[in-house]
């Protein structure tokens, strides 16, 4: 079995998916990699427009912190110098940076490197050794591996699409007996108006239903129903494309919601062999179901502590007999009686706390309380990185006080400008460290008010 | 002169960004026929799709998800827009 004692995360990750604790790995930050495996399934209705936002798709610079110098990273423009100083500065040691021949703002990084023939000549010309670790890997990114001529340190796509619809996770907890939020899985029309037919008495005792697309991005693609007349309207939405289209395939599931103290991400490694690391376990700070940041350590007890790795232990054994191996997150709550739900969803992806790992092991002391978080802003125009260290000032972190706001991506503040005229929303990804939850609450608001010189909070 | 077309259209305006403000869950006072649907006001597909409920439980509007497109929903305008046109096809 692998022995990942002793190794960081990064190094039993590539041991462990490589069986080589020296394998170069490229990375790639293809967030949102859900888009892809959603293709041609049939969820919730949704419209508008699918491509990822501007700021999304400059989620790739995450990886940049996960690798060390003997990686590389693959990212839609090079970083700004100033920041790439500032990361130096803490004593990182970065990957090198492969840049695609173009960034377009709401292509994904995983397209732009397929339309560059630049960046895809470097590729082949290497000697065959490196492995690319993608974010999540769907056909796009076995596409890439392909015309690179560079192996995948993941498994399949159709492997990863299967352990991540939220159809397998739930069936996955109903046979490995692990606590279940009440809900239904359905793959049919019928299926899912027969789940509405049940979930009609939990709403009529006041709880609250949510139907989750199976393969959706992580907390979109998600109706909420207080009242059963949601869920009649969507049944006709669903059922008149099912008409429409002649298609009556459906991937979603029907939930209802448990009574949430606090949301959970753990994180755990699978290896080739079936080995499995317990990484980590954090708070997870949601707003409206969406994603907004981490706090770690994550206030639970013993006894919470000790049924979270077990069920990781559980879980990974699962996929690796299903044939997985790599990072995983999963997400569970509190419930309101200090009772656990440890297991809502399976993402067999990196997770965005899989990118703090690194800057957690090299530069957060112990003890340290940690909220990761985004601050969403609407920009006048670009700010450099040295212009936002400047209004940051003594917030900013710093290795030998191993406290302050961490900048842990920059490409997301200035990537929704296109026209330099116009204003774009941006988004600054900080780790605030601090001594203890009060002095984190202030420079929590420290960091904010700061930030408020650039643009209006969104 | 104020005519009964943009009375109705001014109203049609306001039910619009009145089932914004509860789907958001906040005040879009300063909205206006060009305000951007996803870039000024943060909306996303989910909360598109309830936006459409919204309409159709308060003012019987009723919409087809599958029949918008992209430019149906660029502003609040634009959905005016489109709902004005689905209703006199109907």
């Amino acid at each position: 079995m692998t022995d990942f004692r002793s190794l960081d995360f990064l190094s039993g990750v590539r041991l462990g998916c490589t069986g080589d604790i020296s394998t170069p790995l490229v990375l790639l930050g293809n967030v949102e990699v859900e888009r892809e495996w959603a293709y041609d399934e049939r969820g919730v209705p949704t419209v508008g427009d699918n491509a990822p936002s501007a700021v999304v798709a400059r989620m790739d610079e995450l990886a940049l912190l996960l690798g060390g110098a003997g990686d590389h990273v693959i990212l839609k423009t090079a970083p700004d110098p100033g920041y790439l100083d500032y990361l130096r500065g803490l004593g990182l040691d970065l990957p090198q940076v492969q840049v695609t021949d173009q960034c377009r703002p709401t292509v994904t990084v995983t397209h732009e490197a397929l339309d560059s023939s630049e960046l895809i000549g470097r590729l082949r010309a290497w000697d065959g050794t490196a492995r690319l670790l993608p974010h999540g890997m769907s056909e796009a990114e076995e596409e890439l591996c392909r015309r690179a001529g560079l192996p995948s340190a993941l498994p399949s796509a159709a492997v990863a699409k299967r352990v991540n619809s939220k159809i397998y996770s739930r069936r996955a907890a109903a046979e490995l007996g692990i606590p279940l939020a009440e809900g239904w899985e359905c793959e049919s029309v019928a299926e899912f108006e027969a789940a509405v037919e049940k979930a009609a008495a939990h709403l009529a005792e006041g709880r609250t239903v949510g139907v989750k697309d199976a393969y959706g991005v992580s907390g979109k693609g998600i109706v909420v129903a207080d009242r059963l007349r949601r869920l009649e309207q969507l049944t006709r939405m669903i059922r008149r494309r099912a008409e429409r289209t002649g298609d009556d395939r459906l991937s979603v599931v029907v939930e209802v919601w448990a009574d949430k103290a606090a949301d959970l991400n753990y994180h755990f490694t699978v290896g080739r062999d079936g080995s499995v690391r317990f990484d980590f376990v954090k708070e997870a700070l949601t707003d409206g179901g969406v994603h907004k940041g981490h706090r770690y350590p994550a206030r639970l007890t013993p006894d919470q502590t000790a049924e979270i790795e077990d069920t990781a232990h559980r879980i990974g054994a699962r996929l690796a007999d299903d044939g997985y191996y790599g990072p995983v997150g999963v997400d569970a709550i509190v419930c309101g009686d200090g009772s656990l739900l440890p297991l809502l969803e399976i993402n067999a992806r990196n997770n965005m706390s899989t990118y703090q790992t690194r800057v957690q092991e090299h530069c957060v002391p112990a003890g340290s309380v940690v909220l990761a978080r985004q601050y969403d802003l609407r920009l006048p125009a670009p700010v450099e990185f040295a212009r936002a260290a400047d209004a940051l000032g003594d917030a900013l972190f710093r290795r030998d006080t191993g406290r302050g706001a961490l900048v842990n991506n920059y490409a997301t503040v200035n990537a929704g400008f296109t026209a330099a005229d116009s204003p774009a929303d941006g988004r600054f990804y900080l780790m605030l460290v601090a001594s203890g939850q009060a002095e984190a609450d202030a420079l929590d608001a420290t960091v904010a008010d700061r930030l408020a010189e650039f643009g209006e909070p969104r | 002169m104020t005519t009964s077309v943009d009375e109705r259209r001014s109203d049609l305006q306001a039910l619009v960004i009145k089932a914004l403000e509860g789907v958001l869950g906040k005040d879009l006072g300063q909205a206006t026929a060009d305000t951007k649907l996803f870039e000024e006001l943060g909306l996303d597909s989910t909360s598109v799709l309830e936006l459409l409920m919204t309409l159709e439980d308060d003012h019987g509007i009723e919409v087809d998800p599958e029949q918008l497109e992209p430019e149906h929903l660029q502003t609040v305008g634009a959905v005016c827009d489109f709902i004005a046109a689905s209703q006199a096809e109907a």
